[in-house]
């Protein structure tokens, strides 16, 4: 080292140890220090940010929130307005440092929920019966799950829980009302079957022995009047069907192919050209397949039917197109008893409206008609 | 407002007064003020202690009395005693490993200046997370270090009143310093009673030690009125007590002088800073691991000599605040230089650095590093590589 760089050295050490300079800090407050105290502040205040955000949704949600200990005795440490609400009580005063097991109608229900908890780590939609305070009880469904400290305890159970006893009561009303309905349904169904099975065994004899054409032909008519009395039945028999089953997801191509085994191959060259697809719907959708197939042997004079599935915007739609004539009045295609097909259209559009899937016809008159299927977003999705 | 200091013209009028800091850590003195260390080490949130000592103050019992102490207010105590004397890079690390390890919070060092410097050092380098040999220099410490009080089993160092840390480079084979406030003790706790242990050869180079921080202090050229208050106050009873102390080592009155004066010595330095006699003993403690107050001992005479004729009226107030008298001779620095002998002689100190083991070629690499040493900056006459060789030569 030069001796005059030395001596700049020893003049910056000099000025250091006089300590009158910027650098030359106190003790314990350090500009480094303030800063990391200063971000330590910010965290904190984002921290109650985020907690007072969370705090009031909890509080305005209207779902029940409650937080217990997780034993046979634990209490009750925190509970929402909602919860309290739901059980009847002014504030979360009248809850907190309860035995948790003293809202449940049924303690056992709580004991196997909690033996369920330490094994599976979450619980979802349970329903559970809760004490009001009024000596009513609800109905809820609950999910819970738990926390756990550092050794892996659990030492908090949250539960979520919404009140569904309205929800139960309206869609028990609703089963016992659709019973009542079936079973009417069915045994009327049954009972003019019969009496029509009856009345067309009276009309064969009664025109065996007629000789006269004109009551002769009288007689006719009444026979085909009381075929269509048959069909309005097996109409009214579909019917009752649609919306019994659940909706579910079904393969695209497996329900094609299943609709189109009763189709006479004889009377039309059908096409299927389908990509991997589910579907969500009423598994009655084979019927209107079928119809739709049926619809095009016994109408159109096509030659072929080709059924294919194109994306058009967010949408999948499966077609069916043929090379008949066409249909020139669309206005009341989906009628009900709008066409001597009977009820094929309509009840097609009703199955698939069950799930909100569309159904529309854009063929051109004279070129085939075409019949487009419309999945919306999450009523379809790609078979892995 | 009166307009004092203003002249006729309107511009401002300088006194004779430099501006200058003076820093000084809480300062516990008397006879078993170490009893206080539970209370402080409490009201200082302290929960886990890291007590750094070395062998010979455990041996002397000191450690395990203030251990005990720190355990009976309650306190856990994490004990690091093998401090060697000069110490090394690796023992700071090595402690900072076990502070952190341990989650200590509070660092109490007992002992002479080897155990305060490395307790001190170690506490840096847990907060800063780095390597110690980072820290060297003046105003190297980014973040403070956790509270340390020390408590000095001698009356020299005075490392418990100084920014100062002298830590050994082992690798290179030097010293370097760390100076820095962050290194100030939040408190220390100065016990005359603590300091009868010593032996006599203790007592006599850690009083030379306290003697050349007094008179490097006092000629500084970063001293300030108030260094120069401790510092001729320190050179007094150093001067007058600290023989007396080597002749009757049990007479404790003797002792809480020297121990007195030592603290003003450490006072003046820690503010004013040292110069070339520590710049010089720091790189022969490096190199030979040698006693650093027998070092200065055997340096501060020639540097005297040295320096003399830079600032003669300084070393006049030292040499009267030596004799005792009011005012000096005016004979240069031969009176004074006698007199340091004098002590030097009375404290059985026998001249020449090759009684400590300096040979003639060690002189090169000894004045390399003295000449990097930031002492150097502050003492009163500046210094080149042949200077210091020739102060060498001449102490050899
Ligand atoms: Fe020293």
């Amino acid at each position: 080292m030069e001796p005059s760089e030395n001596a700049d050295r020893m003049a910056a050490f000099r000025n250091k140890i006089i300590g009158l300079g910027e650098t030359s800090h106190r003790k314990s407050y350090y500009p480094q220090l303030r800063d990391q105290i200063r971000e330590l502040n910010q965290a904190m205040l984002a921290l109650q940010e985020s907690e007072n955000k969370y705090r009031s949704l909890v509080e305005n949600v209207n779902i029940g929130i409650i937080q217990t200990e997780p034993w046979d005795d634990g209490r009750v440490i925190q509970a929402n307005p909602a919860f309290c609400r739901m059980l009847g009580v002014n504030d979360e005063d009248e809850l907190l440092d309860r035995p948790a097991v003293d809202m449940y109608l049924y303690p056992e229900a709580r004991l196997e929920l909690l033996k369920e908890l330490e094994r599976e780590g979450r619980i979802k939609d349970r329903n559970v019966v809760f004490k009001v305070k009024d000596g009513s009880t609800i109905m809820c469904s609950v999910s819970l799950s738990a926390q756990y400290d550092i050794n892996g305890n659990m030492i908090l159970v949250d539960v979520v829980a919404e009140d569904i006893t309205e929800k139960e009561q309206r869609s028990e009303a609703l089963r016992q009302a659709n019973n009542k309905l079936n079973l009417l349904s069915s045994i009327t169904r049954h009972d003019i079957t019969n009496q029509v099975m009856i009345l067309e065994g009276y009309l064969y004899l009664v025109m065996e022995r007629v000789e006269d054409p004109d009551i002769l032909m009288l007689l006719e008519r009444m026979k085909v009047n009381v075929k269509s009395i048959d069909r309005h039945v097996m109409f009214a028999k579909d019917y009752q069907e649609i919306g019994i089953q659940a909706p579910q997801w079904v393969d695209l191509m497996d329900t094609l192919t299943g609709a189109m085994v009763s189709i006479d191959r004889t009377l039309i060259d059908l096409h299927i050209d389908v990509m991997d697809y589910s579907v969500f719907t009423d598994p009655m959708i084979k019927k209107v397949f079928y119809n739709l197939a049926s619809n095009v042997i016994k109408h159109s004079n096509a030659t072929n039917l080709t059924i294919t599935t194109e994306e058009e915007g967010n949408n999948l739609l499966v077609v069916f197109q043929d090379d008949g004539i066409g249909i020139a009045d669309k206005k009341r295609l989906f009628k009900k008893g709008s066409s001597s097909s009977g009820y094929g259209l309509f009840l097609s559009k009703e199955i698939l409206s069950i799930t909100g899937i569309g159904i529309r016809e854009t063929g051109v008159p004279g070129e085939g008609a075409r019949f487009e299927i419309v999945f919306s977003p999450g009523q379809y999705k790609t078979s892995v | 407002m009166a307009m004092k200091g203003v002249d006729d013209n309107g511009s401002v009028m300088h006194g004779t007064l430099m501006t200058r800091k003076f820093l000084a850590p809480e300062i516990i003195l008397g006879d078993d003020s170490r009893e206080l260390i539970g209370q402080y080490a409490l009201s200082l949130s302290g929960k886990n202690i890291f007590l750094v000592s070395d062998p010979g103050v455990v041996k002397a019992g000191w450690t395990g009395e203030v251990a005990d102490n720190l355990a009976s207010a309650g306190l856990d105590v994490v004990t690091y005693d093998k401090v060697t004397p000069n110490p090394r890079s690796k023992e700071v690390m090595q402690g900072a490993d076990v502070y952190i390890d341990e989650g200590c919070d509070l660092i109490v060092a007992v002992g002479g200046g080897s155990p305060m410097d490395c307790g001190k050092a170690i506490g840096a380098v847990a907060s800063n997370h780095c390597h110690v040999l980072e820290l060297e220099g003046v105003d190297e410490v980014q973040f403070p270090a956790p509270p340390i009080i020390c408590i000095p089993t001698t009356a020299g160092s005075s490392a418990d009143v100084s920014q100062f840390a002298i830590i050994t480079d082992e690798e290179k084979k030097r010293k370097f310093a760390i100076i820095s406030k962050a290194m100030l003790a939040d408190l220390a706790l100065i016990d005359p009673v603590i300091t009868t242990s010593m032996s006599l050869e203790l007592i006599a180079d850690t009083g030379m030690d306290a003697l050349c921080h007094a008179f490097e202090s006092y000629v500084s050229n970063a001293s300030s009125v108030i260094t120069d208050m401790f510092a001729l106050e320190a050179t007094r009873l150093v001067s007058e007590y600290l023989p007396k102390a080597y002749d009757d080592p049990d007479d404790i009155v003797v002792r809480e002088k020297v121990m007195l004066g030592s603290m003003y010595a450490g006072l003046a330095f820690s503010n004013a800073s040292l110069g070339l006699v520590h710049a010089m003993a720091h790189s022969l403690g490096g190199y030979l691991d040698s006693a650093h107050g027998e070092c200065n001992a055997q340096l501060l005479e020639h540097v005297v000599a040295y320096n003399y004729p830079q600032v003669p009226d300084r070393y006049r107030d030292l040499e009267a605040a030596m004799s005792g008298n009011s005012s000096s001779t005016d004979s240069g620095p031969d009176s004074l230089v006698g007199m340091i002998r004098g002590l030097n002689e009375h404290l059985e100190i026998e001249p020449g650095l090759s009684n400590i083991g300096v040979k003639e070629e060690d002189i090169d690499f000894l004045s390399h590093n003295a000449l990097l040493d930031p002492c150097l900056a502050t003492n009163p006459r500046p210094a080149t590589l042949e200077d210091i060789e020739e102060l060498y030569h001449g102490a050899l």
